[in-house]
């Protein structure tokens, strides 16, 4: 008997070897058509240590000691071009109580009310004054605002009415002289036909 | 069955209708003169006036009239009716400027139908001629046009919308026009 089929399936084949070969198919080995995953690199992992965190720490620092700075610095040059630094208070703006105010202003006056109720809890002048001043500044710019709109509002209204004016004028004048030269050219008719009567009277 | 009826009713209509609009249409624009063909005279003209009063024009020129003298209220009453003025006058330096068929175009317009020519005036010692015409519609006057020409001188009038001639008349001696004589019902006789 020759074994060649058992070993590579070549050669005579065994029915006997055939049929064990069938029985046992079920249990033959399955290739899964997905090959499998290749091992995941493990990534480097950001370590805090003492270092950075140091450095972070300094730099946060700086940013905010720097933000500080500034701050304290504008308020002080505010401070001086306001003529407060210089140790000169301004008188605080007194509104009257009687005078209606616009609108605009209306809206901002519990503030002006809140500063004066302060005032008399003996807060310091100048923060009543420049509390005042630029809400007095923020409603003349409104006021100046309003103004100018309505200037330019009034100004195209003159400009459009001027402009009709204008049209109405020319056309007046020429309606005026073109019935001025029909009058004209129906007298020169009339008078034609006047002459030609008198030479030729209708008896 | 009755769409077919309805269609066809409408499609009816339609074909009356779209003559009778286009009649109407260009009967209105009939009353108006083309009159750019003399635009190219202005520039050989020594004295010209070119005058183009629309609806719109006219109306605004009649808030402008001030009712309170005699010569504007009377031009106001004139313009009650008037839909359209438009006048080409123009004064040459010299003879033979311009050329009759520059005028033929404007008589071929006035031989359509509804112009009647009412008064003509010719002087062959002058040579000068002045044509009155009148669109007429029942006793209505619904359009004018007055062609005046000498060797120097031409001048076409063009007045569309109703005209009121008793009102045209009353304008004598307010702005310089006679008082005409011309009997409307014996000249068409």
């Amino acid at each position: 008997m020759n074994e060649d089929y058992l070993w590579d399936k070549t050669g005579e084949r065994d029915p006997e070897i055939e049929r064990l070969e069938r029985s046992l198919s079920s249990l033959r080995y399955k290739r899964t058509s997905k090959p499998l995953p290749l091992p995941v690199a493990s990534r480097p992992q950001f370590r805090l240590n003492s270092t950075w965190l140091a450095a972070a720490a300094a730099i946060a620092l700086l940013i905010f000691a720097g933000g500080l700075w500034l701050a304290l610095h504008r308020s002080n040059s505010n401070e001086q071009s306001n003529g407060i630094a210089g140790g000169v208070v301004p008188e605080p703006i007194e509104f009257p109580k009687d005078v209606s105010v616009p609108p605009t202003v209306r809206t901002v006056n519990p503030t002006v009310q809140v500063a004066e109720d302060k005032k008399s809890d003996r807060l310091p002048e100048t923060i009543t004054s420049r509390a005042s001043h630029n809400l007095n500044s923020s409603t003349q710019s409104v006021e100046r605002m309003q103004k100018i709109a309505l200037r330019v509002r009034n100004k195209e209204r003159v400009l459009r009415e001027e402009e009709t004016i204008r049209k109405g004028e020319l056309a007046k004048e020429q309606l005026i002289k073109a019935l001025q030269i029909t009058s004209d050219k129906l007298n020169a008719v009339q008078k034609k036909i006047q002459g030609t009567q008198e030479h030729n009277p209708i008896s | 069955m009755k769409s077919v009826i309805t269609k066809s009713l409408k499609l009816t209509c339609l074909l009356f209708l779209v003559p009778l609009f286009a009649t109407i249409t260009a009967s209105a624009q009939d009353v108006r003169l083309q009159l750019d063909n003399l635009n190219k005279l202005e520039s050989k003209a020594g004295n010209s006036v070119d005058v183009t009063l629309d609806g719109a024009l006219l109306q605004l020129a009649g808030k402008f009239l001030d009712i309170n003298k005699p010569k504007e209220a009377a031009v106001k009453e004139v313009l009650a009716g008037l839909k359209g003025v438009y006048v080409k006058s123009f004064e040459f330096d010299k003879e033979g400027v311009y050329s009759a068929t520059d005028v033929d175009s404007i008589h071929a317009q006035l031989r359509s139908p509804g112009w009647t020519r009412m008064v003509g005036v010719k002087s062959n010692k002058e040579g000068e001629n002045v044509e009155f015409y009148m669109m007429m519609n029942g006793n209505q006057v619904n359009g004018i046009a007055v062609i005046a020409t000498d060797p120097k001188q031409l001048t076409v009038v063009n007045i569309v919308g109703s005209i009121d001639l008793e009102k045209l008349l009353k304008l004598s001696g307010k702005l310089g026009i006679p008082d005409l004589d011309i009997d409307l019902g014996k000249q068409k006789k």
